[in-house]
């Protein structure tokens, strides 16, 4: 079940002239999306949009959709296992995650793990490269990745069954129900997905073993039109999984990791001519159990509740001008076996302006600031403008000051207490060239970005660990996409392609950062006619060093997977369908010594109804 | 994810605050050595926790290093997270911690011999006695009652029995028939000292010391207990003592207290005591009564903020440092009166040198 599968027939590169020419439909899109600033206010950067048909498929976790997908490296310790990004040669910290327009990293450690983020109930993630800290928070720094549910508002009855069966005892089974009418929208996903993950080692005479693991997710969407200027939302996910660790060598002891978290959304959408007005009121609560020892009487633990109130007010005087003020308010409050009982409160207010003074021209405005006793707050901005020099050409450049601030853990750790610590801050700029043809388009980005303040933990006096602002890191590099498509009599073909080059460099030693490859390169390319459909995914992970002094590394590999469906059915809405992945059986490590599965195969059944 | 970074962050740390090695070895009239690793020093470099990364370097008299020999002459990893080594007769016990298991080596040729790797959990140092080893353990570090003795039968590499202990059995000292067991105090704070008659493997005494006693030494019939205190962040700082026991009876002669300060690393070379306090380096008498003021001298000119490794052997003074812990460590060679001599890049995270002529 290795990667499961992403069919990137879906795999859209939205381009760029969505902007204006659609302000009629602007209404109709502040309806159905919670995400208002990836809507109003991400044109100057590149947004990557990975919609439905892709999520819905077998792809259960974020990690193994947006590593074929992306120039995102990831470093997992294990197959199933805590899975952390390096986005443009950022830190795991540096990478948001958003549901529908909430960050829902960690409090306590300040990151996501992608293998807890379940892609099924989604309607469509998108993947922003670079900072976007003036408008969701904290860590926006490499990139955020953003969860998006839908709620529309026509008639319409949908239901998708996935079930799959793999190697390891691998299985998934993930169903999606969508009702909606002029009045009301609702949409329920159920999952669950696990696996024995008792893999044998490639070349070696050693299995993985504790690394079962389940994941359950439960999500809830749900719409109510009063009438044309107000819409009542809730959004609803429920999280709960449990993990073994997969040892690192057969004597070591084993452990095993529970999550549990829920996220919860409240939102008042109203339009009242010229102004848009959201409130909203969201809980999130994360809560993680660690057993040192698999029966452990009293495991470590933290549980973190967040409450934030959020006003959003929109104006759009006219069609080339948009305005926005957005208020919040967050308290986070948390406890573990390590953190006593612990209270944060951030207000922030931001302000964001759009403006098309012609059509092909356009420029973004973005200013934050928050509010808050724990830590010195950055004046955060993003500012961009975007250019259609050609029907097929736009240029595009933004530059914008983000930040990382104190996780719990670093604020509140034992003897932690008294430090004073700050946020880290990144400032950086990029530039960005489309292409766009009916069949094809390109885009290649260049950027640098330079974090300073980074927060580590280091040894002091008397072996002593505690978190200090300290290094400086300068990133800098560029990313491309590619996508081709072709339709010739009953045949369809389509050609997706990335590739990052990144350069990420600690100041003070010259010295790349360990886990960032300065290369990366995906491809999927896919093929249908009548009833079947074949693909073939690829992945180049370039070298990356394991020790900060770049003295060891891994070596680089290649991956391959192969799939291939048939549709039944009068629509081919019945599709039944095999995967081969990691082909070519390559033994490879995107963690030292943490081996990875071999070839092993996939059986999926996709019902639509 | 950080959560479990954070983990191995507490891990990391507990080792780093405690974890030292230098146990010195007595060489009892054996033939002369055959193999590539006489005549110098073995350094043993923990790696990170959770990394499989382990290895062992040796130093030549001569000054040629040669890393990760372990590997070199048995083609596999040595495993996770190296605690320790005893060297004993021909042979070498690298105690694994995180791989919950020992492995025996030839000394002079680290030929792999075999691995003793059930009926250990989280163990630290090793001694042997009568002819039999014993191991401390930790059992679960958030547990502080299941922690043990391993008494193990070296001609079956197999456990025979287990004495249990109070929290956090660290570093042990053997002197006539007797292993004089230090409890650190695991993920809590040990503050004795217990006495395990070798012959019946009983608990024969525990001795009060002070808080987290983190080293031991015994010459001419008294056993020096370094005791660091527990640190600031627990939010009950002690200060280090240094306790003096008749191994005869038990009895302690004499606490001398450090003033406010976290000694560690205490060993013997040529009939005196070395220790360390964060970057400085202290030497004191046998039997004495009043702790020194002032160091020999320091190591932060050479970046060294604390010894991870700590070793006096012949009037040189061997030094462990970790550096960032996230790269190669190296191993600074001292003069007595503090001249460095040599730095040697070594493995990661160095934390024991013992001497192998």
């Amino acid at each position: 079940m290795r990667m499961k599968n992403i069919l990137f027939f879906a795999w859209i590169v939205i381009s760029v002239p969505q902007s204006f020419a659609q302000s009629d439909t602007v209404e109709l899109k502040e309806a159905t999306i919670s995400d208002t600033y990836l809507l109003r206010f991400s044109e100057t950067k590149h947004r990557l949009f990975l919609s439905d048909s892709v999520l819905g498929k077998n792809a259960y976790s974020l990690t193994s959709l947006l590593n074929y997908n992306s120039g995102i490296y990831f470093k997992d310790n294990g197959y199933g296992m805590v899975s952390s990004p390096a986005f443009r040669g950022t830190t795991a910290q540096h990478t948001a995650v958003i549901w529908n327009g909430v960050n829902i990293n960690s409090q306590t450690s300040g990151q996501t793990d992608f293998n807890t983020v379940m892609t099924s109930g989604l309607d469509y993630i998108s993947v922003q490269s670079g900072g976007g800290s003036a408008a969701y928070g904290s860590s926006a720094i490499g990139g955020t990745i953003h969860l998006n549910n839908d709620l529309h508002f026509r008639k319409k009855f949908s239901n998708q069954l996935n079930l799959n069966y793999g190697s390891f005892n691998s299985y998934g089974l993930n169903f999606h129900s969508k009702y909606s009418n002029e009045q009301i929208s609702i949409q329920l996903g159920l999952s669950r997905n696990g696996s024995d993950n008792d893999y044998e080692f490639v070349g070696k005479d050693l299995k993985n073993s504790n690394g079962q693991f389940y994941h359950n997710n439960l999500s809830l969407s749900a719409g109510y039109k009063f009438n044309r200027k107000n819409i009542l939302k809730i959004y609803g996910n429920l999280y709960d999984a449990e993990r073994h660790f997969s040892v690192i060598t057969p004597g070591a002891t084993p452990t095993k990791y529970q999550d549990y978290n829920t996220r919860s959304l409240l939102e008042w959408n109203g339009f009242y001519g010229p102004f848009i007005s959201k409130f909203r009121l969201a809980h999130l609560e994360e809560k993680y159990k660690y057993f040192p020892t698999l029966n452990h009487q009293n495991p470590d633990f933290a549980d973190v509740n967040s409450w934030i109130i959020k006003y959003d007010l929109g104006f759009r005087p006219n069609q080339k001008l948009f305005l926005n003020t957005v208020f919040e308010f967050t308290q986070n409050e948390g406890k573990g076996s390590e953190i006593h009982s612990q209270k944060r409160q951030i207000g922030s207010a931001s302000l964001y302006m759009k403006h098309a003074p012609v059509k092909k021209f356009l420029y973004e405005l973005s200013v934050r600031k928050e509010f808050t006793d724990n830590y010195d707050s950055p004046f955060l901005y993003s500012a961009g403008l975007k250019f259609q020099a050609t029907d097929f050409y736009a240029i595009s450049f933004n530059t914008s000051k983000n930040f990382r601030i104190p996780t719990f853990n670093d604020l509140y750790w034992p003897g932690n207490e008294s430090l004073e610590l700050n946020p880290e801050t990144s400032v950086q700029a990029e530039f960005g060239n489309e292409i766009h043809f009916q069949n094809f388009s390109f885009r290649l980005n260049l950027y640098y970005n330079s974090i300073k303040d980074m927060l580590r933990w280091i040894p002091g006096n008397g072996g002593m660990w505690n978190p200090e602002n300290t290094h400086r890191v300068k990133i800098y590099g560029l990313e491309s996409f590619l996508n081709y498509k072709k339709s010739f009599q009953r045949h369809h073909l389509e050609f997706t392609g990335t590739y990052a080059y990144t350069i990420s460099e600690n100041e003070e030693t010259e010295k790349q950062l360990m886990y960032v490859p300065y290369h990366k390169a995906t491809a999927s390319i896919g093929h249908s006619w009548k009833r079947f459909t074949t693909y073939y995914q690829f992945l180049f992970n370039g070298e990356v060093f394991t020790s900060s002094d770049n003295k060891y590394k891994l070596d680089a590999y290649t991956l391959s997977n192969f799939g291939l469906d048939y549709g039944l059915g009068k629509n081919r809405q019945y599709k039944i369908g095999f995967q081969l992945l990691n082909l070519f059986n390559e033994n490879y490590q995107s963690t030292l010594n943490r081996y990875m599965p071999g070839r092993n195969f996939n059986l999926y059944i996709n019902l639509k109804f | 994810m950080k959560n479990w970074n954070q983990l191995f962050l507490g891990a990391a740390l507990s080792f780093s605050l405690f974890a030292v090695s230098c146990s010195s070895d007595d060489d009892k009239g054996i033939e002369p050595p055959q193999g590539d690793f006489v005549n110098g020093y073995f350094v043993l470099n923990e790696g990170n926790f959770g990394a499989n990364n382990a290895s062992v370097s040796f130093i030549g008299n001569d000054g040629t290093v040669q890393n990760n020999i372990f590997t070199a002459v048995n083609g596999t990893n040595l495993g996770d997270t190296a605690q320790s080594i005893l060297l004993d007769d021909d042979k070498a016990y690298i105690i694994m911690n995180g791989s919950n298991s020992i492995t025996i080596v030839n000394r002079y040729t680290f030929q792999h011999i075999g691995n003793i790797s059930t009926g250990l959990m989280n163990p630290r140092f090793m001694e042997i006695e009568n002819g039999k080893a014993f191991v401390s353990n930790w059992g679960d570090p958030t547990n502080p009652n299941d922690d043990f003795i391993a008494v193990i039968n070296l001609s079956t590499s197999s456990v025979d029995t287990t004495i249990p202990v109070a929290e956090g059995p660290e570093r042990m000292e053997k002197s006539n028939g007797k292993i004089y067991v230090a409890h650190l105090g695991g993920y809590g704070s040990g503050s004795s000292v217990t006495v395990i008659n070798a012959a019946n493997n009983s608990i024969s005494a525990n001795i009060s010391v002070g808080d987290l006693p983190n080293s031991l030494v015994e010459e001419n019939g008294i056993l020096y207990v370094l005791c660091g205190g527990k640190p600031a962040w627990t939010g009950d700082e002690t200060s280090g003592k240094l306790v003096l026991i008749h191994t005869s009876n038990n009895e302690v002669i004499s606490t001398l207290d450090f003033p406010n300060a976290h000694p560690t690393q205490l060993v013997e070379d040529n009939g005196k005591l070395y220790y360390t306090i964060d970057s400085n380096v202290y030497s004191a008498n046998l039997n004495l009564t009043s702790i020194p003021e002032s160091p020999i001298f320091s190591m932060s000119g050479q970046g060294v903020f604390a010894a991870y490794a700590f070793e006096v052997e012949d009037g040189k003074i061997y030094v462990g440092d970790a550096g960032d812990f996230m790269s190669d460590g190296r191993v600074l060679v001292y003069t007595t009166s503090g001249v460095l001599e040599n730095t040697f890049d070594v493995g990661a995270l160095p934390n024991g040198v013992y001497g192998n002529d």
